[in-house]
């Protein structure tokens, strides 16, 4: 194949790429444009909104505050072991968010675990908000997790050891040199973490219900909408998702610039 | 002094065996051989890196090899230098005093004090990325000596360098171990550079030290050629 024939074969599945990714999208956006404003006078979708930010911050903080430990730890774990633990830590990936949703409904119920937290730390996540932030870490956390792994593999083992002969201990380490080596991989992580929060449906409904102006979040009360015929304030909400979205993508991109580092 | 004892070390796919060595303090003592001999291990088992599988290491006659890296007090230089990428050279340079109990201006003039012995100054707002390999290996030098430890462990310092800016480092080197007078362990496969620095020579091969050339015999060696035939 001729060098000029390929690379318009590239092109034009690029472009092909671009418009599949990106055209519902635009005519969501076109469309949407002009219920935004009546969404946003709504007392609903302004709870929605809030409630959509406040948990997404909130599950995103935590997400990041256990994978950065948690990817440490597996980074220094023997390799017989860290395939295990790995494959343990991923599976959540795979799930559907309904399955996902389901099985934290067993899980942190009125059974079980639920009941142990329910009772001794009055921490109940059935049909509260607390569930919602729980479902979103439970549907994020792998995702954070394998990002900042990724993050970690690239940080020189030696590098480590040199900062210890330079008189750290393993904490100490670990908070001067391996988490500032670890910034690129932490802020895509909560990139990730947050939009997906902010999107995130399935095990959300499962877990902390659908219930209007409680636990209704944005995704929430898009379905709410739908399912009650309101198909504009439906749009205008999605549209309003796909704006906080895109601002969150904008803004922690150009965060990650690093000029420090080449 | 460095006491190394039937040192017997045991990885995955490597081992090093039956080494035993005695440096005096401040002695300067390089190690030769081939690629994958186990030169790297044995330095950085030293440090604390590698659990030994048998043997001891003494300092000062205190036994050391279960003790962790920070509190051996040993300085270890690595090829590719290993500088902290978001930190300044002033502030590779001061790591190793955060840890200690120092004032905030007394860490601030032995930076200074370090930076000036080395000739870094004018690079001291510089991040790592915008440094030669040889301000590189000057930053790396003076951050693991700053501390004055008892040991220097120097893992093939020089091997990324051309020849102009290691003729200049290896002089800092020397300048360094004069003021500090830190026990060296140096590791090389140039001979000409273990020429220019040992008091002593250490062969490695066949998984141990196989022999160790004194003062004496290296006068004697004609050339330094003539050491290849031991390696």
């Amino acid at each position: 194949m001729k060098n000029k024939m390929f690379s318009i074969i590239l092109w034009l599945v690029l472009v092909l790429t671009i418009i599949f990714l990106s055209g519902p999208l635009m005519a969501l956006i076109v469309q949407g444009g002009s219920y935004v404003k009546p969404a946003l006078q709504s007392e609903e979708i302004i709870f929605a909104i809030k409630l959509s930010v406040k948990t997404s911050i909130i599950s995103t903080l935590i997400c990041i505050l256990i994978s950065i430990p948690a990817s440490y730890a597996i980074y220094r774990s023997k390799p017989k072991y860290k395939g295990v633990i790995e494959n343990i830590i991923y599976t959540p990936m795979s799930l559907p968010h309904l399955v996902s949703g389901i099985a934290l409904l067993l899980f942190f119920g009125n059974r079980g675990m639920g009941k142990f937290l329910m009772e001794n730390f009055n921490l109940d996540f059935v049909f509260t908000v607390k569930g919602i932030i729980l479902a979103q870490v439970f549907v994020n956390l792998s995702f954070s997790i394998q990002i900042i792994l990724n993050a970690l593999e690239e940080v020189d083992k030696k590098t480590i050891f040199v900062s210890r002969t330079l008189g750290c201990n393993e904490f100490q380490s670990f908070i001067h040199i391996v988490v500032p080596s670890l910034k690129r991989g932490i802020m895509s992580s909560a990139v990730m973490s947050w939009s997906r929060a902010l999107g995130e449906f399935g095990a959300v409904m499962m877990l902390a219900g659908t219930t209007r102006m409680k636990t209704e979040v944005l995704p929430t009360a898009i379905y709410l909408n739908m399912a009650t015929g309101d198909l504009n304030l439906a749009i205008g909400t999605s549209t309003i998702l796909i704006a906080l979205s895109l601002i969150s993508i904008v803004v922690f991109n150009a965060l990650l610039v690093d000029r420090r580092r080449v | 002094m460095l006491e190394i004892s039937d040192l017997s070390i045991e990885l995955e796919k490597f081992f090093l065996k039956d080494i035993n060595l005695s440096l005096e303090n401040g002695e300067y003592f390089v190690i030769i051989g081939k690629s994958g001999t186990g030169k790297t291990v044995f330095l950085e088992t030293l440090a604390g890196r590698h659990d030994i599988k048998s043997g001891s290491i003494k300092e000062n006659g205190e036994e050391i090899s279960k003790l962790p890296p920070e509190s051996r007090e040993i300085g270890f230089v690595y090829q590719n230098y290993e500088l902290f990428s978001h930190m300044k050279v002033s502030e590779n340079i001061a790591f190793p005093l955060k840890f200690q109990k120092l004032s905030k201006s007394e860490i601030n003039d032995e930076t200074q004090n370090m930076m000036e012995i080395l000739g870094v100054t004018h690079l001291k707002d510089r991040y790592p990325k915008d440094l030669s390999g040889g301000e590189k290996q000057r930053v790396a030098i003076g951050r693991s000596i700053i501390k004055s430890p008892k040991i220097l462990l120097l893992d093939e310092p020089f091997s990324a360098l051309d020849h102009v800016t290691k003729e200049s480092v290896k002089d800092i080197l020397k300048d360094i171990h004069k003021k500090f007078k830190p026990t060296v362990i140096h590791v090389t496969h140039d001979l000409k550079e273990a020429m220019y620095f040992a008091d002593r020579i250490g062969i490695i091969k066949d998984n141990t030290i196989k022999r160790v050339f004194e003062q004496e015999e290296l006068k004697k060696l004609d050339k330094e050629d003539t050491l290849y035939e031991y390696i």
